[in-house]
């Protein structure tokens, strides 16, 4: 072998995780670049083409606190900060755009990354995937998450924030299992005022109070804290107190259907608001009562992976018993549903991936508006929802050891 | 920890159970309230039992002496008391449906708590959670049935039967009978139980006739003719020749226009005989038992000929009670009420499903019941010498 053979194979051999995160990292990067440019392929229905453009534009029109001033759109104030800001730029707005939404693409990879060092140096479980936890390997494992088709498509192609409060919620609960809850609340408060879904993570932090009896119920008080301090941008522009803080209850009346583009188990057929509206809100509370009686009368310690798979539980409950669900609702069950997969419970790949290809499909509509069975399709996404609910609250009969976060 | 999180825990600790099972009784009310204004002027509200109750309106009371729908007489005698009542019909119809729910549920919390042998809270939970399956709320409050007033006196007469009260048993599968002639589908089990438990009188079976025809004696007290009054079964089965009506059994991969209701009657039977001789000289607790009740409905459900969805419902509430046996019969209750609630939903609201797709999954659930019933003689075939 000649010396720049064994030079090169040495240099691979010795930085091979590098090698591969920068590689699969600036891979991630271009797959961004060159969708930038992409919004519908085929007379689709996009947000960006219908919402954000427009609102872009009115901000354009009356200026970055004039804009500010009056309710444009139905975000809450900071992303509305964000656009009043790109709409004062002389560019193209899908460049600020995707730029910010992959940002926290990056921040959901280093979230990863964060749980990942975690949970595989605790010494608490075995993960099938990491025979010997090294440091490098995570940082590889962690920068695929910015490769998933729902992660590209709904930042650089659906021009979405979702992964913004997803960020939010997975370092929330990261602090969380470092016990740090002050800073875990803050997170949720933060998610919060990005997107009104981070309340779906509250049953979670609900049944954990309860179980754990380590942290005091004025934690719950960041949450709204974080909250009136995100709306005073708006304030301080003029706009009146009450509009600024009830966005949310206008943007949740401004929806009536069971279910919108989402194969929740209202798509089976169940379309009738006025009968199945209150349905969903009980059979909601009510599984959630089920879980917190199960919860807190099983004896058995929760491991990390467990808080977390619970977490991802609660939100997906929510998502698929919940009316007025739009597709990319479950951004975030998806995501952690996902990592807690790949990283320990093999046993669930077969129905994370089926919310994958459904989500693609729901995705595919809005991009390309092909249509949906959606009867067909909400039965897979609840048979997926079923097996991951018997597998998570199987856990709590298991008699492997486990320890507390 | 602050004073309010202590307090908070001392609260939660002290009274978590009981909070659990009220809110949880409260849901299960407040799901069906929501369906209580549901008149479809196309379901068996707005065909049937609308213009029926406005008849004992007219009539009042008198109206028993008449032929008024096709129910036998004690279910008249509640819709002839809820013509009078100061609430609106709709509400009064699904809210007796309730209460016989509530009713059921009690049961079937005093069945696992001494047959299943879990603790008062365990049983309050499995009673409670029985309102919650969509067959029941839906069935009830949706398309106002009273399939759960049948099926509280069904349960009510096996639990009196397995506790060896014949008599009592007897009365209440009499009862049931006397509401919906579904209850029928109890009676081979009842002749099982009759040579299994060997402490049943024969003779305590002519209670069952004798509360038929007591119930029908209101009617004949108003003037209605003996034979009218007793015939009503008669003219409910002579109503239609389809070998299956919206549902998903045996019978729904068949071409409708076939006539093979002999042929049917003998195949159910057959396949009851059939499990009863391989059981029967095999030990069977009361677990075992009632799965066994369990599949003797469901069976019918399968095999019979002009079988509607609904009347698999005491079926599925036994089924449901089991899987908590440990017998492992969840994918069976599962399938079982899936597809149930799926043939449900295809007449409340008008969808098209596939049947035969539904039947496919339904006959797994059943096979799969079957084959956990008949798992100790399945046993024996594998050892043949620890049976010896």
């Amino acid at each position: 072998m000649k010396k720049i053979d064994r030079l090169l194979t040495t240099l691979v051999e010795q930085h091979l995780s590098s090698i591969a995160f920068l590689f699969l990292t600036l891979l991630s990067i271009v797959i961004r670049l060159k969708f930038i440019h992409f919004v519908d392929f085929n007379d689709g229905i996009t947000d960006y083409n219908t919402a954000l453009i427009p609102w872009i534009n009115i901000y354009k029109e009356f200026g970055f606190v004039n804009g500010l001033a009056q309710e444009i759109g139905d975000y809450y104030i900071p992303y509305n900060v964000f656009l009043a800001a790109i709409a004062q730029l002389n560019i193209e707005p899908c460049y600020p755009i995707v730029i910010l939404s992959s940002i926290f693409d990056y921040l959901i990879v280093f979230a990863v990354y964060k749980l990942s060092g975690l949970l595989l140096n605790s010494d608490s479980v075995h993960s099938p995937l990491f025979s010997v936890v090294k440091n490098s390997d995570i940082k590889c494992f962690a920068v695929v998450f910015s490769l998933l088709p729902m992660v590209i498509v709904n930042s650089s192609v659906f021009k979405q924030c979702d992964s913004i409060y997803t960020a939010f919620l997975l370092w929330s609960l990261y602090f969380f299992l470092c016990k740090r809850y002050s800073v875990s609340f803050i997170f949720i408060g933060l998610a919060f005022s990005f997107k009104l879904q981070a309340l779906f993570l509250l049953p979670f932090f609900i049944i954990a109070y309860f179980r754990t009896k380590e942290f005091s119920i004025t934690h719950f008080f960041w949450i709204p804290i974080i909250f009136v301090l995100a709306g005073l941008p708006a304030i301080l522009c003029g706009r009146p107190i009450l509009e600024t803080y009830t966005v949310y209850l206008r943007q949740t009346s401004a929806y009536h259907s069971m279910f919108m583009n989402f194969p929740s188990i209202y798509a089976i057929g169940m379309t009738e608001q006025k009968v199945f509206f209150p349905l969903a809100f009980i059979l909601l509370m009510t599984l959630f009562v089920l879980a917190f009686i199960y919860i807190i009368r099983s004896k058995k310690e929760i491991s990390a992976f467990t808080w977390l798979y619970l977490a991802a539980w609660c939100f997906h409950t929510c998502v698929e018993f919940l009316p007025n669900m739009h597709e990319r609702y479950d951004y975030f069950p998806i995501i952690l549903l996902t990592f807690i997969m790949l990283i320990w419970r093999k046993q669930i790949i077969i129905p994370v991936c089926i919310l994958h290809l459904i989500s693609a499909c729901t995705y595919g509509k809005c991009l390309n508006e092909f249509q949906l069975n959606y009867p067909l399709l909400s039965g897979f996404y609840f048979a997926a929802y079923l097996w991951l609910s018997l597998d998570l609250f199987g856990l709590f009969k298991s008699e492997t050891p486990s320890v507390s976060p | 920890m602050s004073i309010i999180d202590k307090k908070l825990y001392q609260l939660a600790d002290k009274y978590w159970k009981h909070l659990a099972i009220i809110v949880l009784l409260l849901f299960s009310f407040l799901i069906r309230r929501s369906m209580f204004k549901v008149q479809g002027a196309a379901l068996d509200w707005g065909v049937y039992l609308a213009p029926w109750i406005q008849e004992y309106r007219t009539l009042g009371f008198k109206g028993l002496g008449q032929i008024i729908g096709d129910y036998y007489i004690p279910y008249n005698v509640i819709l002839a008391i809820i013509a009078h009542l100061p609430l609106p019909d709709y509400y009064s119809v699904a809210l007796v449906s309730y209460l016989f729910e509530l009713g059921m549920s009690f049961e079937l919390y005093l069945l696992a708590k001494k047959y299943f042998h879990y603790s008062s809270f365990s049983a309050a939970l499995i009673a409670v959670l029985v309102l919650f399956l969509p067959v029941t709320f839906l069935g009830s409050s949706y398309w106002k049935q009273c399939d759960s007033i049948y099926t509280f006196f069904a349960l009510a007469g096996l639990r009196s039967l397995l506790s060896d009260k014949p008599h009592k048993g007897m009365i209440m599968i009499g009862l049931a009978l006397s509401f919906k002639l579904q209850a029928i589908f109890i009676l081979p089990f009842c002749c099982y139980l009759y040579f299994k438990k060997r402490n049943i009188p024969v003779l305590s079976f002519l209670w069952i006739p004798g509360v038929f025809l007591l119930s029908g004696l209101p009617a004949i007290l108003f003037g209605r003719s003996v034979t009218s009054t007793y015939g009503a079964y008669l003219t409910q089965v002579h109503s239609s020749r389809f070998m299956s009506i919206n549902s998903a059994n045996f019978w729904s991969f068949v071409p409708q226009g076939l006539d093979l209701y002999p042929a049917a009657i003998i195949l159910c039977f057959s396949l009851l005989f059939a499990g009863y001789i391989f059981l029967y000289q095999h030990r069977q607790d009361e677990k075992d038992l009632l799965t066994l009740a369990s599949w003797t409905v469901i069976t019918c459900f399968m095999f019979l000929p002009a079988m509607h969805e609904r009347y698999d419902y005491v079926g599925l509430i036994l089924l449901y009670l089991c899987a908590f046996g440990g017998h492992h019969l969840w994918v069976s209750a599962l399938l079982l009420h899936l597809i149930s609630m799926l043939t449900y939903l295809q007449y409340l609201l008008e969808l098209t499903y596939p049947i035969p797709v539904m039947a496919c999954f339904y006959f797994l659930g059943y096979i799969l019941l079957t084959r956990k019933m008949l798992s100790p003689v399945i046993s024996d075939l594998r050892h043949p010498d620890e049976a010896s």
